[in-house]
């Protein structure tokens, strides 16, 4: 009974923990541009992750760059944490707990992604 | 979501962490694994709270005792905290219980309101 919950309830789509106020650029599709699914180019992971990072409460008003570090942004280990699992749902994979605790800053999360081919 | 139980299922066993390290890092982990579970608790247990407000009140409980750095300790609260976690995503537990858990808000000299800042200033 509660297998087959889980599974009923695993179909739901759930909405993202942070607002999706930071709108993606619509990627222009061309004759000419066959686009590769199976990876994101950086410049889109770092707009992305900047954006993930941008919205969260304790760093609104603050300049994010991909060097920011997030002790730079005033974050604590709990708050890395918060960014790190909304970066999990922005990119649908799962972070493990061996890279999530190595993660301190934009630059290593952005490291992170694109060494990791399922992030959609 | 099956992930996410298979997280929970490992986390069940209660083990004992060698370093100081070790277990901070268990700590963390089950603050990740609550964060993920806000989602599918809303789901589950019909809540209507902000997602932030579970966030900050599942923080409120690692905030409590941040102070804490005996590793032994640290595993209990972290034993604690898994089961709970697990109780809850496995259905274990009823509404009341989880609206209880977000509804009651620890006592905490961090997270004590303006006016109890003022009577405090009072009665000294």
């Amino acid at each position: 009974m509660i297998r087959n919950t889980f599974k009923l309830v695993s179909n739901i789509a759930v909405r993202p923990a942070f607002s999706s106020t930071f709108v993606r650029q619509p990627i222009v599709a061309s004759s000419m541009m066959v686009r590769n699914y199976g990876s994101i180019s950086e410049k889109e992971i770092t707009d992305r992750v900047i954006g993930v990072v941008s919205q969260y409460d304790k760093v609104s008003g603050k300049t994010v760059t991909p060097t920011t570090t997030f002790k730079e942004l005033g974050l604590d280990s709990l708050d890395s944490a918060d960014i790190l699992v909304a970066v999990e749902e922005e990119f649908g994979i799962e972070i493990p707990d061996e890279e999530a605790d190595k993660i301190t800053s934009c630059a290593e999360t952005i490291s992170y992604l694109r060494k990791t081919p399922t992030a959609k | 979501m099956s992930s996410n139980m298979q997280a929970m299922k490992q986390m069940r066993p209660a083990l004992v962490s060698l370093t100081q390290q070790q277990a901070r890092r268990r700590c963390f982990k089950l603050y990740r694994n609550c964060i993920r579970s806000i989602p599918h608790l809303i789901q589950h247990y019909n809540l209507s709270y902000n997602m932030s407000e579970m966030r900050n009140r599942f923080r409120s409980n690692f905030v409590e005792f941040e102070e804490v750095t005996e590793k032994n300790q640290l595993d209990r609260l972290a034993f604690i905290g898994e089961t709970e976690l697990f109780d809850a995503m496995s259905l274990l537990k009823t509404r009341s219980h989880v609206v209880n858990y977000f509804d009651t808000q620890p006592v905490n000299a961090k997270t004590i309101s303006e006016s109890e800042k003022l009577l405090n200033n009072f009665f000294e």
